[in-house]
């Protein structure tokens, strides 16, 4: 290797001692970087992304240790360095930006002077310090920097406190920036804010970055060049651009076809999966570790594991059939589950608020929400943490009361408040797929005891007729019935996911609400469960309230798309209408915030979602608004009109006109996951 | 902060209120009435009537508690000697904690003398044992999983399970009896200097440094090791920042804070040992005092004894909880920007 | 928040020293509880064996040798196991079982049942354990019933308290919410879904609290307190004896002594073995 690599890592193997025995949890991990490039390194969860991270770092947890191969900086390795040669490192050469900015700064010192300590141990003089401060504060574009660096972390938002993190990492513009996740957790509109503060700062110090994510959106968007990490292998490495639109692994095949695409509905096709699971940590495979989940795999796989086998255009794939990877044969049949005709409502949600008292303060979780989901359709909620879409589901649920006034009716009658109060069959109608399974199942209860009981009191019937359908729902959600007496910590989260459909599935209701029910779970069992929703939906004619952030899988999934800020609803109309156009500001500005590197679009919500005890004057978005028109938006609350058979906007903006300023820059929504 | 404070001292209040019925009914309530203990097996019928007319227990339940807690309404009747209660009436919230049945003293006089006493061995036992368990706990949490943090963790919880008396026997026999480089008793002759007191007070109060020091550090060992392991250490440590200072500023700052509290919090179980403790070495304090009143039935002493203890523990945990928000910028300054 | 597995908890606790030497002890005691009447080599409750041969020094006879009625000091030592262990058990289960009900009823109803009970029980916690005891049995007379029932009402609070702070946990999580979206009643979330969540919880709970138990109880006894004084019992030999040991008369205390250090000891190792395995 050439000297021009700023970092080199060459055969590193990671163990983790587990009990009394040491596990391999990364082998012969070969890749480089260059002075001002930027490396991606992606996976799904358990890969070792993050270990790969903290051995740069010379951070490894306790029970980790570099068992093989090297590290080198800049030419110089990095894994035996003494401790104040480690420390000259890390102060000048290498910075890193962490997952959770809300825990990555002391809580008890001040943030100023915790960004002040990097300018002292780079030698800048006392008297100089808070000036650079202030300069490197500005610099990752913090308004008004000299009040912020006497704040303490808890008076900060994840993205100002993520900005400040990225501060300190860049004071010394080191030769290398490691970033690792930096914007999970982060709502979608502050992650493409600070994913545009990252990119700007490294054209200007010209730094190079390995860049951690397990999104392969945001690696697309951030990375020159790209790894991708399976079962704590590198699979494949290569330029990003032909490692995403012509991928030459087995695996990152498969990984690509379990996104929804670009404009692609449900009914159109359904989404590819990976078979079977990651193999637990320092599994002793002979041959592929990949070849257990690969639909090309031959015997030669499962004997020899491959090397990193050099294809044209500078890249590498540990694969024995690299050329036959793009035709990898689809897991899933293409044919997509019929979509309903949908016709008559279900449930109608008229004037409805909620607002809850918080130290005496009055807090509007939800205010007049008016909203029908039809029977058989599928209702996307979509807008930030904090917009109300839990809250609303809630209450529709009845296990938060609504105040006085609000009315939801299920087919015609109107629902009681609370949950003990509705009949058997409205309890029945209506239940949830929660958004953690490992919350959402009892860790004491068997599979046969978690759904069985369910059908029992949705269904009635006794022990037998609730063991066999428990059997029924275990084959609906495509279990099979060997898991009959399994307990949840058996089970791999998709399977957990599925069991808690099968449970809300126990009582053929006739509304289910799916509160973010794919976000924990990793791209391949995502596309899975997706999949398993839409031909429930389409085998039972259930409608589906379904929560989200990911605005792909909406545009997948959604028959309608309501969209919510400050627990009002902004806009409301077909996911077709509502994605292309003309959009709500607020609407527009999450569609913007999706990763995609079509930058010609670009709309940034400034500051964050005003807290709901204090909602701003006039539109509750103006604040915010890029689109903001002056002093009517200040003063005065336009109202939810139907503009539109079936489609209602809240602007002051004529949506005429909203078509006007959004077709000046033109463009296709390029909608990807995540 | 102001609102905090407030909303502290209301909860201390109301807790203190609780303890005093919780105190009455216990000397009321359970079976075998206090005239009857007083009185002894063989007492007549019609010196029980006496007796409990001179106690003032024939009256309804809510005017003995009233008398003995508010001082009313048996004191508004100044010139009636006869008829108040057998916990006192002058009204425990203006100090007056009534007489002692066994030694015809006022109540509050004898607790003064005995508090007094306590305090000193109490101080003597603290100042020894939070520097040193705070140091154990520091200690084993950054060597953690080694051989010195087996040694200060298992050798920190059996000196914690172990009672007082056990240990103070063990101490006596080996540093008063067969050593002899120790008093046997904590009480200094009449006279005695500071430095004199103090060599009287060091063995009596090893027995309590013992009970206290485990558990202390335990705690301790698990705040470090909670920041050791934090975000925001890996952060500082990452910036390049030598390690000792990492330590100071980023993993004791923030472990050390939550220990004022349980600092605090081991007054109570200092008070009960020193029950034990100055029964063993026969010194005047306060243990003591609950000692031979319980011994003797002596009920206005006891309720007294309690309601002083319960005070004494409401406010050092009240100082204590005062000290950590105050120390604390999340609760000093709140979440507004 | 994986969930740590059956497996996985017995993997730790076969690893751990301090549980086996804690189990060790105690079975020890355990044993001597029920069975040291009758392995006793002379007889515990026994007359005065030999009335001038009182306060003898330990022998080939006597190993530990004999107290101030000449009775067999190792004969009271093993004999001495039963009284505090069973009063330890009882007084424990008792707070134990009630402090779980309250626990559960509190961290799951919350509101204002929560607030009055969380000042009774820092009303509770403000008195120290040992002096609570004094004032009881000062009202109820020496009395070993007495004891259990104090010792347990006393524990109800600090149980409870635990069990409160696990269950508020629970209550977070989503099984909570998908109970009551099928309407069940209080009482099956309570002890059909949440309580089997929590029952690590209490098996730590209880293992503590029996070490403080005992604690608390051989501190009362050493007070003369709530043993019946001929029953064999160590709180009771050291108090009775340790005037004694002006006189270098040690045996018949530093025995108890080390009786009552090596099961508190033992008990507490077990506890804390339990406790790391289930975390």
């Amino acid at each position: 290797m050439t000297s021009q690599h700023v970092l080199e890592v060459e055969n590193l193997a990671i163990d983790y001692k587990i009990g009394t025995e040491w596990k391999t949890a990364l082998r012969d991990i070969d890749f480089a970087i260059d002075a001002g490039e930027s490396f991606g390194l992606v996976g799904e969860s358990g890969c070792g992304k993050t270990t790969v991270a903290m051995a740069i770092m010379h951070y490894l947890a306790r029970n980790g240790k570099v068992s093989a191969g090297s590290i080198r900086l800049a030419g110089r390795d990095l894994v035996d360095l003494s401790s104040a040669e480690l420390r000259d490192v890390r102060v000048n050469q290498i910075s890193m930006v962490y997952q959770n900015p809300a825990t990555a700064l002391n809580p008890s010192l001040r943030v100023g002077v915790q960004v002040a300590d990097v300018f002292e141990l780079m030698g800048v003089p006392k008297a100089e310090r808070e000036e650079r401060v202030i300069e490197i504060l500005e610099k990752v574009q913090i308004a008004d920097p000299a009040r912020v660096l006497r704040r303490y972390p808890h008076q900060m938002s994840g993205g100002m406190l993520q900005r400040v993190v990225i501060a300190m990492a860049i004071a010394s513009e080191p030769s290398l920036l490691v970033l690792d996740e930096p914007t999970t957790g982060l709502d979608a509109t502050v992650e493409a804010e600070v994913l545009d503060l990252v990119a700007n700062l490294r054209r200007e110090i010209g730094t190079s970055v390995l860049f951690i994510s397990h999104s392969l959106a945001v690696i697309r968007k951030m990375c020159d060049r790209v790894g991708v990490l399976y079962a704590g292998r590198l699979m494949a490495e290569g330029p990003a651009e032909s490692i995403f639109t012509d991928p030459r692994h087995p695996y990152t095949v498969g990984l690509l076809r379990c996104l929804p695409t670009a404009g692609l509905g449900r009914d159109e096709a359904t989404l590819d999966t990976i078979p079977g699971t990651l193999p637990p940590l320092g599994a002793d495979i002979q041959g592929c570790v990949y070849a257990d989940r690969c639909a090309i795999a031959e015997d030669i796989c499962r004997e020899v594991e491959p090397d990193l086998i050099p294809l044209p255009g500078q890249r590498v794939s540990r694969c024995h059939f690299p050329d036959r990877a793009p035709f990898l044969p689809r897991t899933v049949a293409p044919e997509p589950a019929r979509r309903n005709e949908v016709t008559k409502p279900l449930v109608k949600i008229r004037n409805t608020s909620k607002t809850f008292m918080q130290d005496g303060q009055p807090v509007y979780a939800l205010s007049e929400i008016d909203l029908t989901i039809h029977a058989g359709e599928t209702l996307a909620l979509v807008g930030e943490s904090g917009s109300g879409k839990t809250t609303l589901a809630k209450v529709l649920l009845g296990i938060h009361a609504p105040d006085e006034g609000s009315v939801i009716t299920l087919s015609g009658e109107e629902l009681a408040a609370e949950v003990e109060k509705r009949d058997q069959e409205e309890v029945r109608a209506v239940q949830m797929v929660f958004q953690n399974p490992d919350s959402a199942l009892n860790r004491r209860h068997t599979v046969r005891r978690i759904i069985g009981r369910a059908v029992q009191r949705l269904r009635g019937g006794g022990k037998r007729q609730a063991d066999d359908r428990t059997r029924d729902l275990l084959e609906e959600v495509r279990m099979g019935t060997e898991y009959f007496n399994a307990k949840p910590r058996h089970l791999s989260g998709g399977l957990k996911q599925r069991v808690a459909i099968a449970r809300a599935f126990a009582g053929s209701p006739a509304l289910v609400v799916c509160d973010e029910p794919t976000s924990a779970l990793d791209v391949s069992v995502q596309a899975a469960i997706i999949n398993l929703l839409s031909e429930l939906q389409a085998e039972e004619n259930v409608a589906y309230l379904f929560i989200s952030h990911d605005l792909g899988v909406v545009r997948y999934l959604a028959d309608r798309v309501a969209v919510m800020y400050l627990g009002r609803l902004m806009e409301v109309g077909s996911a077709d209408r509502v994605f292309n156009g003309p959009h709500h500001p607020y609407t527009e500005a999450l569609l913007s915030a999706v990763p995609s590197h079509d930058e010609d679009r670009r709309i940034r919500l400034k500051g964050e979602i005003p807290a709901a005890s204090k909602p701003p004057p006039g539109c509750v978005f103006q604040t915010r608004c890029p689109r903001k028109i002056g002093e009517i938006c200040e003063t005065e609350e336009p109202a939810l009109e139907e503009v539109a058979p079936g489609y209602k906007i809240r602007c002051h903006i004529p949506v005429a006109e909203l078509r006007e300023l959004q077709l000046a820059a033109p463009g296709e929504w390029q909608v990807g996951s995540r | 902060m102001l609102r905090y404070i407030a909303r502290r001292i209301g909860l201390a209040i109301i807790t203190l209120f609780l303890i005093t019925i919780i105190v009455f009914a216990g000397t009321q309530i359970l079976p075998g009435n206090v005239a009857q203990r007083i009185a002894g097996p063989f007492a007549t019928a019609e010196q029980m009537e006496q007796l409990a007319y001179r106690l003032g227990t024939d009256r309804p339940l809510w005017s003995q508690y009233s008398d003995w807690v508010f001082g009313w309404p048996c004191s508004a009747r100044e010139t009636d000697q006869s008829g108040c209660p057998a916990l006192g009436r002058g009204g425990a919230i203006r100090g007056d904690l009534g007489t002692s049945a066994a030694l015809s003293r006022p109540v509050s006089q004898l607790l003064g003398r005995a508090v007094v006493n306590s305090a000193k061995l109490a101080v003597v036992a603290f100042v020894i044992v939070v520097p040193l368990s705070i140091l154990g706990g520091v200690v084993a949490a950054l060597r953690r999983g080694k051989l010195t943090d087996r040694i200060i963790t298992v050798g920190g919880l059996s000196a914690t399970v172990i009672p007082e008396f056990v240990s103070g026997i063990v101490l006596i026999l080996v540093f008063a009896i067969w050593l002899d480089w120790f008093p046997g008793t904590a009480t200094a002759p009449q006279g005695a200097g500071f430095f004199e007191q103090l060599y009287y007070l060091i063995l009596p109060a090893m027995p309590l440094v013992l009970v206290l020091f485990g558990y202390i550090a335990k705690i301790t060992r698990a705040g470090v090791i909670e920041a050791l392991d934090a975000d925001y250490t890996r952060t500082a440590t990452l910036k390049g920042l030598p390690r000792g200072r990492v330590i100071r500023r980023d993993v004791l700052r923030n472990a050390l804070l939550p220990t004022i509290a349980v600092v605090a919090s081991q007054v109570g179980y200092l008070i009960g040992g020193l029950v034990v403790v100055e029964v063993l070495f026969n010194y005047q304090g306060i243990g003591r005092l609950v000692f031979d009143a319980s011994k003797k039935a002596d009920f206005p002493v006891l309720a007294g004894a309690v309601l002083v203890i319960a005070l004494a523990f409401q406010v050092s945990m009240l100082l204590a909880d005062l000290a950590y928000s105050w120390l604390n910028p999340r609760i000093r300054l709140g979440a507004e920007e | 928040m994986p969930a740590v597995s059956g497996s996985q908890r017995w993997k730790v606790l076969r690893r751990s020293a301090t549980f086996w030497v804690g189990l060790g002890i105690t079975t020890m005691w355990v044993f001597f509880a029920i069975f040291g009447d009758f392995i006793a080599p002379y007889d515990p409750l026994g007359v005065p064996q030999d009335i001038l041969n009182r306060l003898a020094p330990p022998s080939a006879e006597h190993w530990f040798g004999t107290d101030e009625l000449g009775r067999d000091v190792l004969s009271r030592v093993m004999a001495g196991a039963r009284s505090v262990m069973t009063i330890a058990l009882a007084a424990t289960v008792i707070g134990t079982v009630v402090g779980t009900a309250v626990g559960l009823m509190v961290g799951y109803f919350g509101g204002i049942l929560d607030d009055i009970v969380g000042r009774i029980l820092d009303a509770f916690l403000s008195i120290p354990l040992v002096i609570t005891g004094l004032l009881a049995l000062a009202a109820l007379g020496p009395n070993t019933f007495g004891v259990v029932i104090v010792i347990g009402l006393v524990f109800t609070p600090l149980i409870a308290k635990t069990v409160r702070a696990a269950v508020l946990s629970e209550r977070q999580l989503d099984y909570v919410t998908a109970a009551q979206l099928r309407r069940e009643n209080s009482f099956y979330i309570l002890f059909v879904e949440i309580l089997p969540n929590v029952t690590s919880v209490i098996v730590v709970e209880f293992t503590v609290r029996l070490g403080y138990a005992i604690f608390t109880i051989l501190a009362l006894a050493f007070l003369g307190f709530g043993i019946e004084p001929s029953v064999p019992d160590w709180g009771l030999a050291i108090s009775q004896h340790y005037s004694y040991l002006t006189g270098n008369v040690w045996w018949p205390v530093l025995f108890p002594a080390l009786a009552i250090a090596s099961l508190v000891v033992g008990v507490n190792l077990l506890a804390d073995g339990i406790s790391q395995a289930v975390e």
